[in-house]
């Protein structure tokens, strides 16, 4: 009963969060936002069932992935994530509205309920899993992190800065 | 007890904000975390799903999505420094040059 209550309080918080993110005057208020709606999300997954998942959200998420987001905010500076105008949201929102309808008519018609608790999958059975049937994507992931990591460096590098190691330039 | 298609409505509605962010703001760091908004929605329905079938297929997805999404901000978030100091401005509605 509590783990149920505790799941819609949550949801709401999750909702409440990301509605402030989307409309969010700056781009650091919904940053914020954005790491208190992870934290609600991880308290989701562990209601669910999935504690390394929700420390996972955390750790990658809210340590990784939003200190990115605030450094590039930061480093920007104010008038780089200036508030722009939004553009016009009704079409944004009858897009919206459309895809909420879609989904609504697909949960509702697709299940009638559970009868027993569903039971998810423990820890042991979700390592086994990753180091066999998923050990290639699982590899795999590696040499994406290392790409995405090379690539971020060339974008990244400024082209002002001369080469050290390369002759000086000729100015004519 | 929790039942699997309030989890996918709550998903849902995550992925309705998400989107409805996308296609609103015009700031470029602001699509990105909506592009994040969206990917935690999708992985909150695989939760659901994994947890309702017992299955650890399910389970496994939030992972790679994870890594995805770390690569993509990593990336993503480059190439809006590339942006900006190049038009110092991160409105997306100005981009244009690769248009007709």
């Amino acid at each position: 009963m509590i783990p149920a209550v505790l799941f819609y309080l949550f949801g709401a918080g999750t909702l409440a969060t990301a509605a402030c993110v989307v409309f969010g005057r700056r781009a650091v208020e919904s940053a914020m936002w954005l790491i208190a709606c992870f934290f609600f999300l991880s308290a989701e997954f562990l209601l669910l069932g999935f504690p390394f998942l929700a420390a996972l959200q955390i750790m990658v998420y809210v340590g990784a992935i939003m200190v990115l987001f605030l450094f590039v905010i930061m480093l920007l500076g104010v008038q780089g994530v200036q508030p722009l105008r939004g553009r016009t949201a009704v079409t944004a929102g009858m897009v919206v509205a459309v895809m909420l309808a879609s989904l609504g008519v697909i949960a509702a018609a697709g299940h009638a309920g559970l009868t027993e608790q569903p039971a998810p999958p423990d820890m042991d059975a979700m390592t086994r899993a990753l180091f066999t049937d998923y050990l290639l994507p699982f590899e795999l992931t590696s040499v994406l992190l290392v790409a995405a990591i090379a690539g971020a460096l060339t974008l990244g590098r400024s082209p002002r800065t001369p080469d050290p190691a390369a002759p000086p330039e000729e100015r004519p | 007890m929790i039942p699997t298609a309030h989890v996918h409505i709550l998903a849902a509605l995550l992925f309705g904000l998400g989107i409805l962010g996308f296609l609103r703001q015009r700031n470029a760091i602001m699509l990105l975390m909506s592009v994040e908004l969206m990917l935690n929605s999708a992985n909150l329905s695989f939760l659901a799903a994994a947890r309702e079938q017992g299955n650890v297929d399910g389970a496994m997805m939030p992972l790679f999505v994870l890594v995805v999404a770390a690569a993509e901000a990593a990336v993503g978030l480059a190439l809006i420094i590339i942006l900006f100091r190049k038009r110092v401005s991160l409105d997306v509605d100005l981009l244009r040059s690769l248009r007709d």
